[in-house]
């Protein structure tokens, strides 16, 4: 038999233009009210948000490009797929896995009938005259 | 008179030395027809056996592949269930966890898959240890 399948593990971003929550810094301990998320009368926070280099409203999207230009030297680039294609993508791996499971299933077939099993062969009879 | 006397117990002599003869093919032929009776009793038997086999293995490798279907549907029917466009343009952070970590049980599935199959020409290994 041939050896295993080894696959690697990949990474998929899932990319969007929603918002991503930016909340205030929590109170230091030993503070007024500790852990708690103060906020100023203005509604600004009184201890600054957990990403201070976010600005206002602050999407997955753009997220994604930082990050990405930072990983490629202030270059954007990336292969994006579709929700569309990422399912058709996801059937066709199931599709693969079904085929595999299944020539796997006629091998064991072919091993429990040809293996162990007692040789049908026909007898022979030489008659005196 | 003595002559005629000799004459029949010389005939009589041959007919049994003849009868003897014949009987001792007669049963040499018997032991030999019994033996291959055997054989093909044993023959018969082994391949009813083979058959029997055969078809408990058919059957049991349809029932699987009917079960392996039967599961790609349910993992396909996913999608359908859900609308993962408006799930991703929502909750992208949520969506992502959740193709990431699907993603890698599959590849992780495809592994085992591969070396089970592998693992089936060793002779001491059970068949299919997972089933």
């Amino acid at each position: 038999m041939p050896r295993g399948i080894d696959l690697n593990d990949i990474k998929w971003n899932v990319i969007s233009t929603a918002k991503i929550a930016n909340p205030c810094v929590k109170n230091a301990e030993g503070s007024e009210n500790p852990g708690k998320r103060e906020k100023l009368e203005d509604g600004s926070c009184a201890n600054g948000k957990e990403n201070p280099d976010w600005k206002e409203g602050y999407t997955y999207l753009d997220r994604f490009l930082d990050t990405n230009k930072k990983d490629n030297n202030g270059d954007i680039v990336f292969m994006a797929i579709s929700i569309g294609d990422y399912e058709v993508m996801s059937g066709n791996m199931q599709e693969l896995r079904r085929y595999i499971r299944e020539v796997q299933e006629v091998v064991v077939y072919y091993r429990n009938v040809t293996i162990n099993d007692k040789p049908a062969v026909g007898a022979k009879v030489k008659l005196k005259d | 008179m003595q002559q005629f006397f000799i004459a029949i117990i010389l005939i009589l002599g041959l007919g049994c030395w003849w009868l003897y003869s014949e009987n001792q093919t007669l049963t040499f032929n018997n032991m030999q027809l019994e033996v291959a009776i055997k054989q093909q009793e044993d023959a018969i038997e082994s391949i009813r056996e083979a058959y029997e086999k055969q078809g408990d293995s058919l059957n049991g490798m349809i029932n699987k592949n009917a079960q392996i279907e039967a599961e790609k549907n349910r993992y396909m029917d996913v999608f359908k269930r859900h609308n993962l466009n408006k799930l991703a343009i929502v909750k992208p952070g949520l969506l992502e966890s959740k193709v990431n970590k699907g993603t890698k049980n599959v590849f992780d599935t495809i592994e085992k898959d591969s070396r089970e199959l592998d693992s089936l020409d060793d002779p001491s290994g059970d068949i299919n240890p997972n089933n």
